[in-house]
């Protein structure tokens, strides 16, 4: 047998195609924004059993890497279906610049759906901006400290995962203030880790679902009335589109006074909140 | 529960029932100061007190830690020669933040702004005991930040308005008054610090000290031994020099100190107590295990009830001065019994804590059979290193104040020794060291003043827990149905439900402890009996909410000093 130089490290692998996509792309019916994440987010949960996650040792990192991915897409889709609802939000979004591609692939009709694609929503930094930025919706530290903080640390644990092969780099380290240790350090994604980060993603989804609902309500309450546009025959299908867009129907089919969460009710409070 | 506060007491008012208040932070300062006697190592303690540098004063419920605080707190305040400030702020009712914790996602916040808020409301209550102090023009009006404090333990806070009270916030205006009053050094001494019994907020806690500490600010906390979880930051030694206010039964220095306790607490009433019976009041000061404040209610039961304590002679009742002995121990049993409410997760750890500390107990009365008086022995050994289950075990009974740790022993080839010693008020009200026949308050003393007590029953883990008929997996936590589908935890380290899939929330240990009828407080029947009788006061919630103690007052033979004995159970009961 003859060896090359090269063959001394390994063998030649045979050539590979991934073949067409097309083959492996499915269209859906998405739900509602925070519904697709509560999901997406309890699949992950309800495959990381401890049994399963002692079984291989990059599974619960695999997992971590879904409960950030479910919350990156939760926001782009919030952002973009708030941008299509509220006129103050498409008011300020107007300078911000979008990527042709998205507008190509998604069509005139759906084209905000692009708005966010070029974003990353995977540090609280730009979560905070994106939110700031495209719908005037500042994350206050009163309401926001603590779950920023907490998905800022998954943040940097994902970035272990992704980009490193699952050990820490050194940048991460110094930002999540671990302490040092001699040799590299693997972030071991066991059951406790595992169920500890995805409550803290899932704390600042359905805190930021909330916030936003209720600013929402407020902007429909209170400043999308006072606009040129608005259409004061179409309050209710407004409100109808935000009902739709932020009620977790997923979390609420077991919650307790579910009886008493409906749109009617809702809408009642805020009509007496802001004495419409 | 067994009662420790107002056992003994008769309908009447006594005329000085005030020196007997075991709580240092409800006396006024100069009553404070005259009641007070001298820690054996006081000198020591308070000098690290005043000192710079952040300090952690341990010891378990009672043990005086508040009465040093305060003495540093009232030192620093009459030094000419240095330009210190003290500030002295109670986080006893940081358990009312614990719904932040329960309830919302951002806690930390909530409860770092309480923090903040408490000191700067403290150092207004340095400025009432120092008029010459001046505060810098953007210095907080007291109203408003009582106002504040008031929503946040009430659960209704405004992010808005309490916004700006960071810990930045904080250094700024302390470095503001520094300047405008030429001090060196800011004493911000803190009673009653992490005492939440919720681990999260403990940790928060820690790292609001951690970060508070500066060159000017110098942070010192009083915190209980056993149940306290620093956060990953913070690490005692490094952050915090750690300073031991337990002080040892043990020698005259000790029986020195509470005999002076005693006196001084008698000294008003025109009383004989303590010169007519030095040996009786020498034994319950040993019976106490090292608290004061389970003297002084012992002392107050002598008082409350002289005719029932004194002979013809005038002399005191030996048999009931035995019988009274109990109740220093019956406190600190109460204690870790309570831990079952405010640990509720832990509840297996503290009933087979119960067998655990029965079953060493029965071995040092093992080991002491046959032996002559000053060879009996009231400590134990076990062999290192403790299993984790026990460790935490040993934690909860420190806490309490039912062992003491003495350090490690290293016995050569057999290995090392943690070596504890017992409650004293067990060792006698059990018959440990000395027969039931032959039994004596002389006898007991002799055993206790025994010079050097050399040896001990050496444990281990497995014989420690043989002797309690407890197995390792009796160990369990006790975690919170699903509160959704009352699905039992799979896990203890589950987060999600493993059948409906919701967030998992943490029961509040706060609404369950005000929940509480108010038989839980260590009052005695009778008491417990007029307060229903004569008001609508029914659960603990309704004494905390009794803001100026007026429904208290209303009830007969309810005064001052009564109505604050009780709001200080109910509030050390959420504590």
């Amino acid at each position: 047998m003859t060896l090359s130089i090269l063959d001394y490290v390994n063998a030649s692998p045979s050539s590979s195609s991934i073949g067409s996509v097309d083959a492996f792309l499915q269209e859906i019916r998405s739900p509602s924004p925070i519904d697709a994440y509560v999901k997406h987010s309890r699949s992950l949960l309800e495959y990381g059993t401890p049994h399963r996650l002692s079984q291989n040792p990059h599974l619960g990192g695999l997992l971590l890497l879904g409960s950030v991915s479910a919350a990156e897409a939760y926001f782009r889709s919030i952002l973009s279906a708030t941008l299509e609802t509220c006129p103050i939000s498409r008011q300020v979004a107007a300078e911000k610049q979008i990527n042709l591609g998205g507008v190509l692939w998604h069509g005139y009709s759906e084209f905000r759906r692009s708005a966010f694609e070029h974003l990353s929503f995977s540090s609280k930094d730009e979560i905070a901006k994106a939110s700031k930025g495209y719908l005037r919706f500042a994350l206050k530290d009163s309401v926001f400290e603590g779950p920023l903080g907490e998905y800022d640390i998954v943040c940097h644990l994902r970035h272990g995962i992704v980009h490193n092969g699952g050990i820490l780099p050194g940048r991460n380290a110094v930002k999540i203030q671990a302490k040092r240790y001699s040799e590299p350090v693997r972030i071991a994604v066991n059951f406790a880790l595992l169920q500890r980060t995805v409550e803290a993603v899932d704390t600042l989804v359905l805190t930021f679902n909330r916030e936003l609902f209720g600013e929402m309500c407020r902007r429909w309450a209170i400043d999308w009335r006072q606009r040129e546009d608005w259409d004061a025959s179409a309050e209710n299908k407004a409100f109808n589109i935000l009902w739709d867009t932020f009620v977790c129907k997923e979390l609420n089919k077991t919650r307790p006074g579910r009886s008493k969460m409906s749109r009617g009710r809702c809408l009642t409070q805020i009509k007496d909140t802001y004495n419409l | 529960m067994t009662t420790t506060g107002l056992n003994d007491e008769p309908n009447e008012l006594q005329p000085y029932e005030e020196n007997f208040v075991e709580q240092a932070e409800y006396i006024e300062r100069d009553r404070f100061l005259a009641l007070a006697a001298e820690h054996p190592y006081e000198a020591s303690i308070l000098r690290k007190l005043k000192g710079g540098g952040a300090k952690l004063l341990i010891g378990p419920r009672g043990c005086g830690k508040s009465t040093l605080m305060r003495k540093a707190f009232y030192q620093i305040l009459e030094s000419e020669n240095d330009s210190a400030l003290p500030v002295y702020v109670n986080f006893k009712l940081a358990l009312k933040l614990e719904p932040f914790y329960v309830n919302g996602p951002n806690a930390s916040y909530w409860f770092r702004a309480w923090l903040v808020l408490k000191v700067i409301a403290a150092i207004w209550g340095t400025k009432e005991q120092l008029a010459s102090l001046s505060f810098p023009a953007n210095f907080p009006s007291k109203a408003k930040l009582s106002k504040l404090i008031d929503s946040l333990e009430a659960s209704r806070a405004d992010g808005d308005l309490v916004d700006e009270f960071t810990i930045s916030y904080l250094i700024e205006l302390v470095d503001d008054l520094a300047i405008e009053n030429n001090l060196s050094r800011v004493v911000i001494l803190i009673d009653d610090a992490a005492h939440s019994f919720s681990e999260k907020q403990q940790e928060d806690f820690f790292d609001f000290f951690r970060a508070i500490k500066s060159r000017l600010i110098s942070p010192k906390a009083a915190v209980y031994p056993g149940i306290t979880s620093h956060s990953a930051s913070f690490h005692v030694g490094h952050d915090a020099e750690q300073i031991d206010a337990w002080v040892r039964p043990s020698g005259v220095e000790y029986e020195d100190f509470m005999v002076s306790l005693a006196e001084k607490r008698f000294l008003d009433t025109g009383l004989n107590f303590v010169s007519d019976n030095e040996e009786d009041i020498r034994f319950l000061a040993y019976a106490s295990f090292g608290i004061p404040r389970g003297f002084l209610g012992m002392l107050r039961s002598i008082y409350n009830s002289q005719e029932s304590y004194t002979t013809s002679d005038g002399s005191l009742n030996k048999n009931k001065i035995l019988r009274l002995s109990r109740t220093g121990r019956d406190m600190s049993h109460a204690v870790f019994d309570s831990l079952t409410s405010k640990l509720p997760s832990y509840t297996s750890y503290v009933q087979n804590g119960s067998k655990i500390y029965q079953a060493i107990l029965t071995q040092i009365k093992e080991y002491n059979k046959g032996k002559e008086l000053e060879r009996q022995g009231f400590q134990f050994a076990v062999k290192s290193p403790v299993d984790s289950d026990l460790d935490k075990v040993f934690g909860f009974l420190q806490y309490s104040g039912l062992i003491m740790p003495s350090g490690s022993i290293l016995k050569g080839e057999k290995g090392s020794f943690q070596h504890y010693q017992v409650h004293l008020g067990d060792i006698t009200a059990e018959n440990i060291i000395v027969g039931r026949r032959t039994k004596s308050i002389s006898s007991f003393l002799t055993v206790i003043r025994a010079t050097k007590h050399q040896a001990w029953p050496r444990l281990t883990n497995a014989s420690i827990l043989e002797g309690a008929d407890v197995d390792r997996n009796d160990f369990v936590l006790s975690l919170p149905l699903c509160h959704v589908c009352a699905t039992p935890r799979s896990n203890p380290e589950a987060r999600f439900c493993s059948n409906c899939g919701a967030q998992l929330k943490p029961s509040s240990t706060y609404e369950a402890l005000v929940q509480q009828n108010i038989s839980a407080l260590p009052i005695s029947k009778r008491m417990e009996k007029r307060i229903k009788e004569n008001s609508n006061i029914r659960k603990v919630r309704d004494i905390l909410i009794d803001a100026n103690k007026e429904t208290l007052l209303g009830i007969p033979y309810v005064g001052k000093i009564r109505a604050q004995i009780i709001v200080g159970h109910a509030e050390e009961h959420v504590s």
